[in-house]
């Protein structure tokens, strides 16, 4: 029978215990602990590139213009996975706690989004396929694309409607010439709405790199190039282009490639769906795969709420542990769980990883993993203690941790195996949330032997004997 | 023994048929997807998290009600001179008031207006809202977002928008999936619906058509000057043609309130501006006994019969409405003017290629920590370590189906949990396991051995597995979306890690040692010495 002397040793292993907590609580209250955008406010977003060549730097240089405090990160390091999976560029941009007056969040996220577009795009002169584009097409298309797009939120009598936009494709026409971005061209088009106009030519000939199957399916019904019925959809359409983008690495470079794989049904004109495709949509180089945006009220409550869900299982916790138990067990078991939140949230703050959502819920789970261990230890002191008649306390203790002992560490291996294949193996909020858990399962495991026993054994010794209790 | 075996089949199946059952609309027997609903998150989409600026409804309600409240003091006769709004204060102060012979503006303001509270000061008379009132344009301001963005949400094209307003508060949870537009979202949300009136066309209708029977009498074209409008304010598919001239829009109403005719029935009152009343006069005098069409945002919400010349601004639209239709009409044409300043609290646009990486990362993932769990557990405890791994594969499948029995929703943080729960599995086995090892050590024979380790270790077992389950049902009442996920992962993983690994490793346990043949198990590591046989 294995026994190593756990309890004889408790004094190294306390202060090693206590430089820790002391060293993890001086690097929170110094360095402190980085907050991800969900509890800072602001905004995260992910971006990849048809282009595999684009490079960070550019991006970084022209995003720190928009703002300063913008960071970008390069995705290709993130996953072992990813290399099988991932063609392309693929970059997140994080914007935390932008400068922007109260009650005006959402214009600001959408202007934030409307200048990084603008970056995204310039990176492989998307913009100028679009004035390419307004160019090939007649005065009549771009009036009829803006018309069902409305930008200007026209209404009253539809010929009156019609004619407006008419003129403004005209006017568009006319000054396409000597335009190099969208911007300029809305501007002398119409200096007042300028920023309505450019926002609804935009809107009005998408990237077919960006679109959904939904929208999709509702711009071709809207111009219903195949002259199906009225009330005809044309999912079947849309679900084939989406598809087909799937399929090559989720970007259609050239229509002509697309074209020949669509499959209409019998009687329609495909070429007529060629015509459409040219006419509506640009080949946008870029794809935004998320963009979430807080705001700085939401993000404040989102970290109360977290502070206290951490704080609710704690107590829920201590209260059926001294049920289960008694009271000294509850608060040796409370002891080594803060021990171990604390030591993790140092380490955390060490590599500066930031705190979030996800984070908060791997968080929760070293509350639970802990507690896991430390009650398996328990349970087994509680009945050597019942089964034994001579009191010595330390001794049953030290018995009872080398008993539960390769429990312990076989659990601890096989949970700290899968969660780092999560760590290596998934994408960036995953491994956000992995890194915490993979510390939390060392240093709870550790607690279990070497801090939960030793505190329980003090209180029984210095408070109230845990012997006598039933 | 037997009842042990039809337990574990039946719970098999139950996850199963959960998982294969064949959706709504769905041909054949078996689905040929897995029934398992993925959060927005993985199958992307657009969450928001909107707040009603429910002040600000108040500061508007109030400066709409000092000039309407004037408007129709005057019609009835009685004088204001100023009529003076204070939004920050809550109330208005009426100046330079006279009455006719023998009445009083106060009496008339308290008689009138019972939702008020009327106080004659020296500077005036000034009044301000009850608090039932005060809760009631509060309402009125969320359910007309609400309403508004649920009528325009089909210009985005979503299939299935969900818009829900969140228990006792002014926030509105947006949740589109399968949309990434996020320009046109904000102005959904941002932008007052668009209302109009229009004649119909022809004049007058008696009965509710569909599209093909409206057009039927003009050889099923849309006749010269007019344009075909969906009419929602019946249920069906009806439609009505109107004319192309617009008569108002919302910007001449200066108000909208619930009524009653002169029966006393509901009916829908409405006090239009100057130009807006000059305008109606003109046409109710040419078109009694036609329809005239309420358009909001290219639906009709209402077509009442003009029954007679409307020369006064306030009048009122009777049918046959009950209370609750009449709430909700003047909920929709006040959606065509913005009832209060909307707030983006939270906005997540998430594409759809984010998901399908994930889920896709995620079943590696989860490939590969069950393949390496499952050598170690067949190592270190060989035929034990078996009936372990088969209860972890079943334990998966048990997860699975519980996901989608409950319907909740498998989000990003959800599979780590379901991955999670591969490593944390197990470790109900091992404390068996452990114990059986133990058992064995003081000599016990191996049937009684593994009886004592399943029993001792049952209780250490639930202790430890409560814990976790109060720390993710704290998780639970957090409450944030993908988060939730996982949390209910966690929760479901233990319910069934416990099932499977206690009680059905232990049916395996017992059929295998049943067997006369079999007097031993092999539960000691592969390598290194094994200290009882």
């Amino acid at each position: 029978m294995r026994n190593i002397d756990f309890i004889g040793k408790r004094g190294i292993f306390g202060v090693v215990s206590i430089i820790l907590v002391i060293t993890s609580i001086a690097l929170i209250l110094t360095k402190g602990v980085n907050k991800n955008v969900d509890f800072a406010g602001g905004t995260q977003l992910m971006v990849k590139f048809a282009d595999p060549t684009v490079d960070v730097g550019a991006i970084r240089g022209l995003v720190s213009q928009i703002d300063s405090k913008a960071s970008v990160y390069d995705n290709k390091k993130a996953s072992v996975f990813d290399a099988a999976i991932t063609s392309g560029a693929s970059f997140t941009v994080k914007i935390k706690n932008p400068d922007v007056e109260k009650g005006k969040e959402a214009e600001a996220s959408l202007d934030r989004l409307h200048k990084l577009e603008f970056v995204f795009a310039s990176m492989n002169n998307d913009e100028k396929q679009l004035i390419d584009l307004l160019s090939d097409l007649s005065a009549e298309k771009i009036a009829a694309s803006l018309e069902s797009e409305n930008p200007l939120g026209l209404s009253g009598l539809d010929t009156e409607v019609a004619n407006a936009y008419k003129t403004l494709a005209d006017t568009v026409k006319a000054n396409l010439a000597g335009s190099e971005t969208i911007a300029q061209l809305a501007e002398k088009v119409d200096v007042e709405r300028s920023t309505k106009v450019e926002q609804g030519l935009r809107l009005a000939f998408p990237s077919i790199n960006r679109v959904t199957k939904d929208f999709l399916n509702a711009m071709l019904k809207k111009f219903n190039p195949l002259g199906r019925a009225r009330s005809a959809d044309y999912v079947d359409i849309a679900k084939q282009v989406l598809s087909f983008r799937e399929e090559h690495g989720d970007f259609i470079l050239k229509f002509e490639d697309m074209l020949p794989s669509i499959v209409v049904a019998e009687g329609e004109d495909a070429a007529q769906l060629g015509v459409f495709f040219h006419d509506h949509f640009t080949l946008g180089t870029y794809n935004i795969t998320s963009n979430e945006t807080f705001s700085p009220s939401i993000a404040a409550e989102m970290l109360n709420k977290a502070w206290e869900a951490i704080l609710f299982a704690i107590i829920g916790i201590l209260i059926y542990i001294s049920m289960r138990f008694t009271m000294g067990y509850a608060v040796a078991s409370v002891v080594a769980l803060m021990h171990d939140v604390i030591i993790a949230l140092g380490a955390f703050s060490l590599v500066q990883a930031e705190l979030s959502n996800p984070v908060v819920a791997a968080f929760l789970t070293i509350v639970g993993y802990s507690l896991n261990d430390t009650i398996v230890v328990f349970d087994r002191i509680r009945e050597n203690i019942k089964n034994s008649r001579k009191g010595d306390l330390a001794a049953l203790m030290n018995q009872s941790i080398n008993q539960t002992l390769s429990r312990t560490l076989v659990t601890s291996l096989t949970t700290f195996v899968v969660v780092m294949v999560i760590f290596l193996g998934a994408n960036a909020t995953l491994r956000d949330f992995a890194f915490p858990l993979l510390i939390g399962i060392i240093v709870g495991t550790y607690s279990s032997i070497f801090v939960a026993s030793p505190v329980l054994l003090f209180w029984s010794n210095k408070i109230r004997s845990i012997n006598n209790d039933k | 023994m037997r009842f042990r075996w039809i337990i574990i089949l039946l719970a098999i199946l139950a996850s199963l048929f959960h998982l294969f059952k064949t959706a709504d609309g769905e041909d054949g027997f078996l689905s040929k997807e897995l029934n398992i609903r993925y959060g927005l998150d993985l199958q992307g989409g657009i969450f928001m998290q909107l707040e009603v600026d429910t002040e600000d409804a108040i500061r508007q309600y109030i400066e709409e009600q000092a000039g309407s409240i004037k408007v129709n003091m005057e019609t009835a006769g009685y004088t204001i001179g100023i009529a003076e709004p204070y939004p920050e204060e809550k109330k208005i102060l009426f100046k330079d008031t006279s009455a006719p012979e023998g009445e009083s503006v106060y009496d008339k303001l308290k008689d009138d207006y019972s939702n008020w509270i009327v106080d004659q000061t020296d500077e005036g008379i000034v009044v301000s809202p009850r608090s039932r009132l005060v809760t009631n344009v509060q309402e009125d301001a969320i359910n007309q977002t609400v309403y508004k963005i649920q009528n325009r949400i089909d210009e985005l094209g979503v299939t299935e928008p969900s818009i829900t307003r969140a228990l006792n508060s002014n926030r509105i949870i947006l949740e589109l999936a399968g949309a990434d537009d996020v320009e046109r979202v904000h102005n959904i949300v941002k932008e007052p619906g668009k209302l109009e009136w229009r004649l119909v066309h022809p004049p007058s209708v008696t009965a509710a058509l569909t599209e093909v029977e409206l057009l039927a009498p003009f050889g099923g074209n849309v006749p010269a000057g007019t344009r075909v409008f969906p009419n929602i304010s019946q249920g069906g598919q009806t439609a009505y043609s109107l004319l192309e001239e617009v008569i108002l829009t919302a910007s001449n109403i200066r108000d909208v309130y619930h009524s009653r005719d002169n029966n006393g029935m509901p009916a829908v009152g409405i006090t239009l501006d100057r130009s807006g009343n000059l305008i109606f006069s003109s046409v109710t005098k040419d078109n009694i006994g036609n329809n005239l069409a309420v358009v909001l945002d290219g639906k009709i919400i209402s077509a009442p019969n003009i029954m007679t010349h409307l020369t006064d601004p306030r009048f009122i639209i009777t049918g046959q409405f009950s209370e609750r239709e009449v709430g909700d009409m003047v909920v929709k044409i006040k959606s065509g003017s913005l009832p209060a300043e909307v707030r983006i609290l939270e906005e997540r646009v998430i594409g759809p290629t984010l998901g399908r990486d994930a889920i896709q990362q995620g079943g590696r993932a989860a490939g590969l920590g069950l393949i390496l769990v499952a050598v170690f557990m067949l190592i270190w405890y060989r035929r034990a370590g078996f009936y372990s791994v088969i209860a972890l594969v079943l334990n998966l499948i048990l997860i699975a189906g519980m996901l989608s029995a409950l319907g909740s929703v498998l989000t990003l943080p959800g599979i780590a949990g379901f991955i999670l729960t591969i490593g944390m599995a197990v470790d109900a086995n091992v404390l068996v396991f452990e114990r059986i090892k133990e058992e064995l050590k003081t000599g016990l024979s191996v049937v009684r051995a593994v009886d004592a380790g399943f029993k001792t270790a049952y209780v250490t077992i639930l202790d430890a597995n409560i814990t976790t389950f109060i720390a993710a049902f704290c998780l639970l009442l957090m409450g944030q979306g993908p988060i939730k996920g996982f949390a209910v992962m966690l929760m479901i993983g233990i319910i069934s890690s416990i099932f499977t690994a206690v009680f059905c490793s232990r049916t395996f346990f017992l059929a295998y040692l049943g067997d006369s043949k079999h007097k031993t198990i092999t539960i000691w590591p592969m390598f290194g010495s094994t200290p009882v046989e």
